[in-house]
């Protein structure tokens, strides 16, 4: 272990906002008619991130809007030196368009009715395009950050015991730490606050936040009880039971550990941007890869992701720290987690060493260490859905 | 959350003494409960190492509010792996604190190293 002071990261620094800790050509398709070219272009621009959406026409209200909030917010990324942005129409991406240049990022749009909607010769365009900006990208050089520069988001998946006895708990340490250093904290899963909310409530910057984290919980309660699921009635399972689990109160708390003991500063919406420092909930889908995306879309550079019985999952934008404090996960998937906190279940545990072990590693990654989900690649980008199309 | 079962052996990475205490963590101080790292048998002494991150290593403290007792606390009955052995008495229809969470009230009144589970401990919010 370095005696370096865990209070800086080497990041690439943005004019406009916080450092990024990877410095990525983003290919950014935005409608599923241009999917297959965007594949092309990522394919031969190696080392370029894709992410696509398939939608395009006919998205709703708060379908249209988040999805639009989150391309803009995917964009907007400080992981993203360079952004191309591919789209089958022109008046469909104006929007993006006009939320990028502020950013003075190099970015550029290429849309099929400008090419006769001929696919080859708009992957053409895509690829010189692209060549272009990602050299362009190329010259911005790491730079040392302060912790405070940091937007980290915390998922769990795939839990176990483990999770709620030592992963998530050491999370919440972690959330507690950063928060004290003036960075901020994203925790998502608002199906996983239901029993905790009002002590999440109470742990809330204002009533009027409070309240926030209450509806949040009972809206999504409701949604499930409209499709005829009783969330109360089916938590916790008869596994988890098993596991110890005795409450969905229990349950929901092993998950929110992870949130610390910080106060609570808001709750965001789905892709929505922290307004500050500190801890916010964000009122999310369970769901790693939407949830991931959701946080990423907001401005995370880097995840930490906990896990009892091994995920693979990990966001394409930012390196995401896997988690796990079981022994027998640890030895089978080794080239999955990146931090073996299992001392943790042990009678001899150094909770703090471990501590400062995961900001070591947190920052060693944004600084430009691989995680092991770079390594394998893995990585995906999922913009959730909130309704039907026409 | 899914996976590991809970086992009646004990816990193959333990490095314990001989005559080997079992070690559950208290998570937060003044938890009314600690989570087992291995399966206990009734009159054995469960030791409980504290969860907090100020503190180091093993601590043999009692029940919360009786941090000078010595005494390890002693399994009244069989408690599976992972699960919970209540550290104080609790009356019946009393909050239950876990990692400083309330994670339900008991339906019975409760002895210190007995078994906190669904048989004793009901959600406040079903």
């Amino acid at each position: 272990m370095s005696s370096a002071p865990l209070t800086e990261f080497q990041g690439y620094p943005r004019a406009h906002g916080p450092a990024g800790v990877r410095n990525h050509l983003l290919v950014l398709n935005t409608t599923g008619l241009t999917e297959a070219t965007a594949r092309r272009v990522h394919v031969a621009l190696p080392g370029s991130v894709l992410v696509s959406t398939p939608y395009g026409m006919g998205l709703l209200g708060v379908d249209a809007e988040r999805q639009l909030a989150s391309l803009i917010g995917l964009a907007s990324n400080p992981n993203v030196g360079a952004v191309l942005v591919l789209s089958a129409d022109r008046p469909r991406c104006d929007a993006l368009i006009e939320a990028l240049k502020p950013l003075d990022r190099p970015f550029a749009a290429l849309c099929s009715d400008e090419v006769g909607h001929d696919a080859l010769r708009l992957s053409d365009r895509a690829v010189r395009e692209g060549a272009r900006l990602r050299r362009q990208a190329s010259r911005v050089r790491r730079t040392p950050q302060p912790l405070a520069a940091l937007v980290v988001g915390l998922e769990c998946g795939l839990s176990d015991p483990t999770s709620g006895i030592a992963a998530n708990p050491l999370l919440g340490r972690l959330t507690d730490r950063l928060v004290d250093e003036g960075a901020t904290v994203i925790v998502g899963e608002t199906l996983e606050w239901l029993g905790t909310e009002r002590q999440l409530a109470q742990r809330s910057a204002s009533p009027r936040i409070g309240e926030a984290v209450v509806a949040a919980v009972l809206r999504r309660e409701s949604l499930a009880r409209q499709a005829g699921i009783s969330l109360t009635d089916i938590n916790p399972n008869r596994a988890n039971i098993r596991a110890g689990l005795s409450t969905i109160e229990e349950k929901a708390s092993g998950s929110v550990a992870k949130t610390g003991s910080a106060e609570i500063q808001g709750v965001l919406r789905y892709a929505e941007t922290p307004p500050g420092a500190g801890l916010y909930l964000m009122d999310a889908p369970a769901y790693s890869p939407e949830s991931l995306t959701g946080f990423v879309a907001a401005g995370a550079q880097v995840l930490v992701f906990s896990t009892g019985v091994g995920n693979s999952h990990v966001s394409a934008l930012a390196p995401t720290l896997k988690v796990c404090a079981n022994e027998a996960t640890m030895l089978g998937l080794s080239e999955q987690i990146d931090l073996d906190c299992s001392s943790l279940m042990g009678s001899r545990a150094n909770p703090p060493a471990v501590l400062d072990e995961l900001l070591e590693r947190l920052l060693d990654v944004a600084s430009g260490t691989w995680t092991w989900g770079e390594a394998v690649g893995e990585g995906a980008e999922c913009i959730s859905r909130f309704g039907e199309s026409l | 959350m899914s996976g590991n079962e809970p086992g009646n052996e004990r816990d193959q990475g333990n490095e314990l003494a001989p005559q080997a205490l079992v070690v559950a963590v208290q998570l937060a101080p003044g938890d009314h409960v600690a989570n087992l790292l291995v399966a206990v048998g009734r009159g054995e002494r469960v030791v409980l190492r504290s969860g907090r991150y100020e503190q180091q290593g093993l601590s043999t403290s009692g029940p919360p509010g009786a941090s000078t007792s010595a005494s390890p606390i002693v399994a009244l009955e069989r408690i599976p792996r992972f699960h919970k052995i209540a550290l104080t008495a609790l009356r019946v229809g009393s909050e239950v604190v876990r990692d400083g969470y309330v994670i339900g009230l008991t339906s019975e009144a409760v002895e210190p190293g007995q078994w906190l589970h669904t048989h004793n401990l009901k959600s406040a919010r079903a």
